[in-house]
C-alpha cells in the first residue's frame, strides 16, 4: 500500500471520527446548544478533497446505520436514516463533496481571493445539506411546505451562519497544512 | 477524560466480551431493523435480553455508567418528538404523547445496544469482521471501508477526550464567552485541527513502518461452535418476537419507520 494511500486512509478515518464525535459534543453557543456535526462535514470536503470528504461522510453514514450512536445527539440506525431527518443525513454526502470540489485555491495565490472562495465553498456546501433534507421532512410528516421551513429551517440560520464562518476561518487558515501532509505522501 | 463513555472499550471476560464480534454486529443491525417498527409488546421482550447482557458486564467490569448528558438525551427527543407531532395537525394528545414515548424507548434501547456493543468489544477486531461482511458487496473497496471504519471506532473516544479538553482549557482561562460564539468555534477548532494532523500523521506514519497494507486478516471461519450458537439464540429471539406479537396481535402502540 503506497504511503499516499495510508494517508488518505488515516485523514479519512480521523474526519470520520471528528465527525462521529461532534455530533456527542454539545457546544453552548448564546441560547441555543449547537451540535457542531455539519461545520467538520464541511470542512472534511474543504481540507480534505472531494474524494476524502465523501469517503468520511460515507463511512460515518455506515457506522451510524450498523447501530452506533454516531448521529446527532447520540442516535442510530436505519430509523434515524429512514426518519424525518433523514434526508439532511443524505444532504451531508453532497455537502462534503461540494465543498471539496469548490475550494481548491491555488498554491501562493491572493489571501484575499482564497478567503473568498472559502466563504463561498462553505455557504454553498452547508446550504446543500438542506437541499435533500427539507423536501424529506416535508414528505414523511405530511407537512406543507410553509411549516416544513419554520421546523427545519428558520430556527437553523444563526448556527448555520456561525458555523459557516467558522468553516471559512478554519479552511483557510489549515488548508496549505492539510495539502501539505497529503503531498508529503506523494511517492516521487 | 471524555464526559460520553460510550465509545471506550473496557477488557473484562463476560459472554458477551468473550462473543464473536460478528455475532455482535449482526444482532446489533437485526435489533435494528426490529425496532425500526417499534411497539411496546418489542420494547417489552427485549428488555430483558438486554438486562441479562448488561448485568452480565456489570458484574465483570463493574463499570458500565454512561454520562450525564446522555442521560438527558431522551427527554430531548421525547420533547422534540411530542412537539413536531403536535405541529402536523394530526395531533390528538394521546397519539403524540404514546409516539413521542416510543421512540424515545426505541432510542434508549439502541444507545443501550451499542453501549454494550462498544464496552464489549476490542476496536481493533472490528475492522476484519467488517471486511467479512462488505467483500461479498460488488464494487465496493470491502478492505479500505473496513479498515476506515474500524480506525474510525478506535479514534472516537480520542476525539472526544481532546474536545473536552480544549473546551475545559478555554474555560479555565476565561477564553469562552457565550457572546462570542463564532470566537468560541474558531478557538477551539483551531487546536482541535491541528492535533487532527498531528494524529494522522504519527498514526499513518506508524502504519507506514508496519508495512501496512490491505490484505486484511480474515476472520475464523463459522466453524465455532459457539459462535453458531450465539447467532441461533439470537435469531430464535427475533423469531420469536414477531411470531408471538402476531399470533397474540400485540401490535398496540406500533409505529412504523421513524
Amino acid at each position: 500500500m503506497s504511503k499516499q494511500l495510508i494517508r488518505r486512509t488515516v485523514l479519512t478515518a480521523v474526519f470520520t471520527a471528528l465527525i462521529a464525535a461532534s455530533s456527542l459534543f454539545v457546544l453552548p453557543v448564546g441560547p441555543v446548544p449547537v451540535v457542531m456535526t455539519t461545520l467538520f462535514v464541511v470542512l472534511s470536503g474543504m481540507l480534505g478533497g472531494p474524494w476524502i470528504g465523501l469517503s468520511s461522510v460515507i463511512t460515518y453514514l455506515l457506522l451510524g446505520i450498523i447501530g452506533l450512536p454516531v448521529f446527532a445527539g447520540g442516535t442510530a440506525g436505519l430509523a434515524k436514516v429512514m426518519g424525518p431527518t433523514g434526508g439532511f443525513l443524505i444532504g451531508y454526502i453532497l455537502a462534503a463533496l461540494a465543498g471539496g470540489l469548490l475550494f481548491h485555491p491555488k498554491e501562493g495565490g491572493s489571501r484575499g481571493m482564497t478567503m473568498v472562495l472559502a466563504a463561498l465553498s462553505a455557504l454553498i456546501a452547508g446550504a446543500l445539506i438542506y437541499v435533500p433534507g427539507l423536501p424529506w421532512l416535508k414528505y414523511s410528516l405530511s407537512m406543507d411546505w410553509a411549516t416544513a421551513i419554520k421546523a427545519g429551517l428558520l430556527p437553523f440560520i444563526p448556527g448555520f451562519l456561525i458555523k459557516t464562518a467558522a468553516a471559512t476561518a478554519l479552511a483557510f487558515s489549515m488548508k496549505d497544512r492539510f495539502r501539505d501532509f497529503l503531498k508529503s505522501g506523494e511517492e516521487e | 477524560m471524555a464526559e460520553v463513555m460510550i465509545f471506550h472499550f473496557n477488557p473484562g471476560e463476560s459472554p458477551l466480551h468473550r462473543t464473536d464480534v460478528r455475532v455482535k454486529l449482526i444482532g446489533m443491525i437485526s435489533l435494528s431493523l426490529l425496532l425500526l417498527s417499534v411497539s411496546v409488546f418489542r420494547l417489552v421482550s427485549l428488555l430483558p435480553f438486554l438486562l441479562t447482557l448488561h448485568i452480565s458486564i456489570r458484574k465483570e467490569s463493574g463499570k458500565t455508567e454512561i454520562s450525564p448528558l446522555l442521560m438527558i438525551m431522551p427527554l430531548i427527543i421525547f420533547t422534540g418528538n411530542f412537539l413536531s407531532l403536535g405541529s402536523t395537525g394530526r395531533g390528538l394528545l394521546f397519539f403524540a404523547l404514546e409516539t413521542a414515548l416510543l421512540r424515545t424507548f426505541r432510542f434508549v434501547f439502541i444507545l443501550w445496544m451499542a453501549h454494550l456493543f462498544t464496552i464489549s468489544t476490542d476496536p481493533m477486531t472490528i475492522t476484519p469482521a467488517l471486511y467479512g461482511f462488505l467483500k461479498y458487496i460488488p464494487l465496493l473497496p470491502a478492505a479500505r471501508l473496513s479498515t476506515q471504519m474500524g480506525l474510525s471506532l478506535t479514534l472516537i473516544p480520542l476525539m472526544l477526550d481532546e474536545m473536552t479538553e480544549i473546551r475545559d482549557a478555554m474555560r479555565s482561562r476565561c477564553g469562552w464567552s457565550p457572546l462570542r460564539p463564532l470566537k468560541n468555534i474558531f478557538h477551539m477548532g483551531l487546536p482541535l485541527l491541528d492535533g487532527v494532523l498531528a494524529k494522522a500523521e504519527s498514526l499513518s506514519d506508524a502504519m507506514e513502518s508496519r508495512l501496512y497494507n490491505e490484505e486484511a486478516t480474515e476472520p475464523e471461519g463459522l466453524s465455532n461452535s459457539s459462535t453458531l450458537v450465539h447467532t441461533l439464540i439470537l435469531f430464535v429471539l427475533i423469531l420469536f418476537i414477531l411470531l408471538t406479537e402476531r399470533l397474540i396481535k400485540a401490535d398496540y402502540g406500533l409505529i412504523r419507520f421513524y
